[in-house]
């Protein structure tokens, strides 16, 4: 029998590789997605550049507050923010990094006699924007800005913020000492510490707590998108074998349980073939960032588990009831309710990251349509099941995708065998009851 | 692998397709299914395949149950028809070939070979949706018979083949009997049925209602008739209630009581013996209508 199941898988997984259709998509598909970023990309850049340089701006100060004596430079502090950096990267070579990304800003301040002066130079295009500081500012804190550009103009982004912490150190640089300026500067950075099951308190791992979100969102990404992708190619399995009448003849060859098996293993290997294929240019290309995420072996593990097994279970839940429709446009729709009740954890997904150990985390853990992704997040969380918990939870799904594949294969032997005939509800009972 | 029906019994919600039906299919011969179309023969055979489980009795193959029979050594071919369309012909008889157990290269060879049987050689590599209708009817029952079963099921083998085909496909049958393989048919084609059949059964709204050799089952529904060759005014003869010619001969309906003895004493009388003379049997097609039309009355 086993062999007869590869039979079967081996057919259809080399007839569906095989097809246009499908290498269209696997080799086209990168080139595609690699086509529209390249192009997606040169607005981007072009912004990049504008924004990576140091801004131009000019001030005509009546005040007097700012104390400008010719043109002044200025950088903002931002260790604060290298240092949130530093632990996300890992890098203690933050400022680098940021400066190479072109993140670097600063702000080239001209001073101006005169309002018409200033708009000269912006007519002539020296700067950017000019801010007019009128006499009162101290008191009524309201100044005017003159832009070359409407609000959503190249270069608009943070020169306001930078302007407002250059004033904010101009007037109070006279009138505090150095430490409180340095504070002015930058409040204060953070050493965070989390409390631990012990009871103590360690040292918050930053890279941890991201990868208990990231980890587990990718997994939930790579399954949807395994379960659309070979739900596509069941689909197209099951009304094969209607659409051509062959159904009678292979089942008098193999059961209905080998047939489904088989299918199930050649259509599915075919969809995952897909997305690794897919996957490469994407690691190629993520694999820096997401290596900095520290890896924990038995999550991934068990989270490989619970893909197999899910892709398993909804697997041979789309095509015993994909059976049942009279041809592709029908096996399609209900193939459509599987996937949808796969997204279901989705919806709950700030609940479960919030608390991956509640009560509601837990129920979706023993129901096998919610089991993978649920368990996706608890594993790579702070505070993971415990083993029993993770093993309980498997073979619960285990179980179901098994009993699910019995049931099912009856109801695929049957529903093959209905040329023209649509069932309904209490027929499809009926037939599952009933021998065959 | 004899084959058994025992008081088998298969209803579709309210409607019985078979009903309590028993007969045995022996080793080395070709048995006739027969019937009017819904009378219940495919469910017969779907039930034998497998395909259908029965609510009442059992089908045997070699004396077990036909769901824990060797699938491997059973041919079928269903009524309703298909093949991989858009496959290649040898692939998709290569991949039956495996489906049966056999091994790739091995079931690569067969195909070759049976495509070369039935002169398709030439196809292997074209997609079956090529082929014409009669050419993808050869390869259906190559597809049946790719890995040489021992039983053979097939319903309508003939349908859709021209008469050099059907000569092809039954001189395969006979050659199948002569290595001693059942063969059971499913046809409508009385004559050949006549041809190539050993024994028939017949069912009629899921019953059974003839069963036994083709002979024994043409004599039994025989009226009192004689074929004789020779000339005479047979009409006019005591004896004789009916006569009608059929070729070189007379096909002579005795009178009620009459005898076949009554009859040649009658002729010696008269100085008008027939050259020769046989019981004549009522062709198979005619018992068929005729019991068809009285379980309908």
């Amino acid at each position: 029998m086993k062999s007869k199941v590869a039979v079967v898988a081996r057919r259809e997984f080399t007839t569906t590789v095989k097809r246009p259709a499908y290498l269209i998509a696997t080799f086209g598909m990168p080139v595609f997605v690699l086509l529209i970023g390249a192009v997606a990309m040169i607005p981007i850049l072009a912004i990049a550049r504008t924004e990576g340089r140091p801004k131009t701006i000019g001030i005509v100060d009546h005040s007097g507050a700012l104390h400008l004596t010719g043109p002044a430079d200025f950088v903002p502090d931002m260790r604060g923010d290298l240092d949130k950096a530093a632990k996300i990267t890992g890098s203690v070579n933050a400022k680098d990094l940021m400066e190479k990304a072109g993140v670097s800003v600063s702000l080239h301040i001209v001073p101006y006699g005169d309002l018409s002066e200033g708009q000269q130079a912006m007519r002539r295009g020296e700067i950017t924007s000019l801010f007019e500081f009128p006499p009162d500012f101290v008191h009524a804190g309201r100044i005017a800005s003159y832009e070359k550009t409407g609000l959503m103009g190249p270069g608009k982004g943070g020169s306001k913020e930078l302007l407002a912490s250059f004033v904010r150190e101009r007037l109070f640089e006279a009138r505090l000492d150095a430490d409180l300026m340095d504070r002015l500067r930058s409040p204060f950075v953070v050493d965070a510490f989390t409390l631990q099951k012990d009871g103590g308190f360690a040292p918050q791992n930053f890279l941890r707590e991201i990868g208990a979100v990231a980890l587990p969102f990718v997994f939930c990404i790579l399954f949807f998108v395994s379960i659309m992708i070979s739900s596509g190619f069941m689909i197209q399995g099951v009304s094969e074998e209607k659409e051509n009448r062959v159904i009678e003849v292979i089942l008098s060859s193999v059961t209905s349980d080998g047939l489904m098996t088989g299918k199930l293993l050649g259509l599915g290997g075919a969809g995952l073939l897909q997305i690794a294929i897919w996957m490469v240019p994407v690691i190629a290309v993520g694999s820096g960032k997401l290596a900095i995420l520290p890896f924990q072996p038995l999550a991934t593990f068990w989270s490989l588990v619970f893909y197999v097994l899910g892709f398993l279970l909804f697997g041979v839940l789309l095509m015993g009831t994909g059976s049942l429709g009279q041809n592709l446009k029908e096996v399609q729709q209900y193939g459509m309710m599987w996937s949808l009740a796969s997204v279901v954890p989705i919806i709950f997904w700030t609940l479960l990251v919030a608390e991956p150990n509640g009560v509601l985390a837990r129920v979706l853990s023993f129901i096998p349509l919610t089991a993978p992704a649920t368990m996706f997040l608890r594993l790579h969380s702070i505070d993971p099941p415990a083993w029993w918990e993770t093993a309980l939870s498997a073979a619960v799904l285990a179980v179901s995708a098994w009993v699910a594949l019995k049931l099912m294969a009856k109801l695929f032997r049957v529903g093959l065998l209905l040329y023209g005939k649509r069932p309904t509800i209490p027929e499809i009972l009926k037939l599952l009851r009933r021998p065959a | 692998m004899p084959v058994q029906f025992d008081q088998v019994g298969k209803s579709y919600d309210a409607f019985r397709a078979v009903d309590d039906v028993s007969f045995e299919v022996w080793e080395g011969e070709i048995f006739g299914l027969l019937g009017p179309n819904g009378a219940g023969k495919t469910t017969l055979m779907r039930i034998l395949m497998d395909i259908l489980r029965p609510d009442t009795g059992r089908a045997l193959i070699d004396g077990r149950p036909s769901w824990g029979a060797d699938k491997d050594r059973i041919g079928y071919l269903p009524e309703e028809r298909g093949l991989y369309r858009k496959q290649k012909v040898a692939d998709v008889l290569v991949y039956f070939g495996m489906l049966k157990g056999m091994e790739a290269g091995k079931a690569r060879e067969a195909a070759q070979a049976a495509l070369t049987r039935l002169e398709l050689q030439d196809w292997a590599k074209r997609k079956v949706q090529e082929l014409s209708k009669g050419m993808q009817q050869k390869v259906q029952i190559l597809s049946t018979l790719i890995h040489d079963p021992d039983l053979v099921v097939m319903d309508e083998p003939f349908s859709g083949l021209d008469p050099v085909n059907t000569r092809m496909v039954r001189e395969i049958l006979v050659d199948l009997k002569a290595r001693g393989k059942i063969v059971i048919l499913s046809t409508h084609q009385m004559e050949m049925v006549e041809a190539l059949c050993d024994r028939i059964a017949m069912i009629d709204r899921g019953r059974l209602v003839l069963y036994g050799t083709v002979h024994e089952v043409r004599r039994a529904h025989s009226e009192d008739a004689l074929l004789v060759k020779g000339a005479g005014d047979w009409g006019a003869f005591r004896t004789v209630r009916a006569a009608k010619a059929e070729g070189e001969k007379t096909r002579l309906t005795l009178a009620e009581g009459a005898s076949a003895r009554e009859f040649l004493a009658e002729a010696a009388a008269r100085d008008a013996i027939p050259d020769a003379y046989e019981a004549a049997e009522t062709p198979l097609e005619e018992i068929f209508v005729s019991v068809v039309r009285k379980g309908a009355a």
